[in-house]
């Protein structure tokens, strides 16, 4: 195949295009990832708050502190 | 002498070890330079290898061998090859707790374990690897180690469980006669199980956590992984005792005495028949029934009893949460934690900023109650028993919060006693008694504070009547 050198520079033009387009997809699902586990550490606080806040736990209960077993 | 060392010498017990190295088969420096070759051949494809000790492990091992000459003897430990979690710190090196942020952390001191093994002449060859920050933020998948994932001796393609990874992979395939690990909420009980080991973890308090890694001050443990119950006891006799530079230390030791071990005849065990019938996976049902019914024939007395009713996964989470976001607040704020590898546990770390003093205080005030519950539990009942995992190990490209979702059974059982035993800090032994899908599962046994010797005595007579413990993986 016949290689021009106007068709060279359009394929090299394109390359560094294709890389930074590559990046930014991968940024992009790196972020959406981050975003996502973010959210589930989240929900997964306020579940757990909210399990242990359904405990009845008496005004005289002190906590576990000074921890013995 | 040149010593051609076999298999039976690598996965030989403590007790085993030391009577070949008092009768003089071989030297304490020839034994020591085996396990290193061994651990450094062998270690790295299972990911269980964090650093290879062999220059100071030489060293002292020629120390051993000239106390042995003189016959200056300490003990069942003298000379035995043994490896730490990398959270424990090792004069001089590197400590990494199995994060990228501490890959080049030093320490000028050892942990207070590690200096009393080798008081009694146990030879440190190595530490070993771990979930990094021993997956205090919660992790998605096996991979979140500095190591990468903990592989399993008994099939590489399944998890070694975690957070102490390389303690459980590194005692299954015979690279050190036993290791130490530590559990904040399950981190000794399921690479045990996982890896097909005996595992214990004691109660809180009895052993000195100074120098190890804190994730949270009022759940961390440290405890031996063995080849049997009998091994872990003689470990726990050595780093057992009072600490005064631990503030959680409870200022008191264990004695281990073989002949003094109540008969399990005369112990009562709490156990709940849907454990094994129903939580457990069905893969695992059948040998955790044979398990149960190797117990039942030990002479105890048997009794049916269901756990206290609280969110255990809950308290765990938000205490370990509040805590460990203030012990790692720098990190945190700083922006490092991004280095971790998982990006679920850096994600969860960051979200325990947020827990307020009023959450934290809410659930230690619940754990009170967890205590109290346990103790009302614990007074009629000697020790509890329940699968120490409900399936074997998941593959290691499983998601690790993706269990199949099932319709619960109806009663409690004792679902829920990994977390509930650490919250309430009750010692507690996993031992292995049987395979699902050709990977090993475990029996857990818990009981009262301090009482680590009634549960010795039951999974002492539980491994003279079965021989799980003494399976070995193909290795090598």
């Amino acid at each position: 195949m016949k290689i021009t050198r106007r068709k060279l520079a359009t394929v090299l033009a394109a390359v560094p295009a294709a890389g930074a387009l590559a990046v930014t997809s991968a940024e992009a699902q790196e972020r959406a990832e981050a975003d996502e586990e973010t959210t589930h550490a989240r929900e997964t606080l306020r579940n757990n708050l909210a399990q242990i806040a359904k405990v009845k736990v008496d005004r005289a209960v002190e906590p576990a502190f000074r921890f013995k077993a | 002498m040149a010593t051609n060392f076999n298999d039976d010498i690598f996965f030989a017990t403590i007790t085993e070890l030391n009577a070949k190295i008092r009768a003089k088969e071989f030297s304490v420096v020839e034994l020591t330079k085996a396990f290193c070759d061994r651990l450094e051949k062998i270690g790295p494809t299972y990911n269980a290898l964090a650093l290879s000790l062999r220059k100071e492990a030489l060293s002292k091992a020629k120390d051993v061998d000239g106390d042995l000459k003189r016959e200056r003897t300490r003990g069942p430990l003298q000379g035995i090859p043994f490896g730490v979690k990398d959270l424990l710190a090792v004069k001089g090196h590197p400590t990494t707790w199995g994060a990228k942020p501490f890959a080049a952390q030093k320490f000028d001191e050892n942990a207070r374990v590690v200096d009393k093994l080798e008081k009694v002449g146990a030879i440190l060859i190595g530490k070993l690897s771990m979930v990094e920050l021993a997956g205090g933020g919660g992790y998605r998948y096996p991979s979140a180690s500095l190591t990468g994932p903990g592989l399993n001796p008994w099939d590489r393609t399944r998890w070694s469980g975690g957070s102490s990874s390389g303690s459980g992979s590194a005692t299954a395939a015979g690279l050190v006669t036993f290791a130490i690990g530590s559990e904040t909420s399950g981190s000794i009980l399921t690479p045990s199980a996982f890896c097909g080991v005996t595992g214990l973890r004691p109660t809180y308090g009895l052993v000195s956590r100074y120098g190890a890694m804190a994730l949270s001050w009022t759940l961390d443990k440290i405890g031996p992984m063995c080849r049997s119950v009998e091994d872990c006891a003689i470990v726990l006799q050595a780093i057992a005792g009072s600490d005064p530079d631990d503030p959680g230390s409870a200022g008191k030791g264990f004695a281990f005495s073989p002949r003094y071990l109540r008969k399990p005849s005369e112990l009562t065990i709490g156990y709940a028949p849907v454990d094994f019938e129903e939580y457990a996976d069905e893969s695992a049902r059948a040998d955790l029934k044979n398990a149960l019914t190797a117990v039942k024939g030990l002479g105890a007395k048997m009794v049916e009893v269901e756990i206290p009713d609280f969110p255990y996964g809950a308290l765990t989470g938000t205490i370990i949460g509040a805590e460990a976001a203030s012990i790692f607040e720098d990190v945190l704020r700083d922006g490092r934690i991004d280095q971790l590898a998982d990006k679920r546990q850096i994600a969860g770390l960051k979200s325990y900023l947020s827990i307020s003093a009023v959450d934290y205080l809410r659930a230690m005030r619940v754990r009170s109650l967890v205590q109290a519950e346990f103790r009302k539990l614990l007074h009629d009942v000697d020790v509890l028993l329940a699968p120490s995992r409900l399936a074997p190990a998941s593959k290691i490209r499983d998601r690790l919060d993706n269990p199949a979702q099932r319709t619960p059974p109806k009663s409690r059982g004792l679902s829920g006693l990994v977390p509930a035993g650490n919250l309430a800090g009750l010692p507690g032994v996993s031992m292995p008694c049987g395979f699902a899908d050709k990977m090993p599962v475990g029996i857990q046994l818990v009981g009262r504070p301090f009482y680590e010797s009634q549960l010795i005595a039951v999974g002492v007579a539980f491994q003279k009547a079965t021989d799980w413990h003494r399976r070995r993986p193909p290795v090598g």
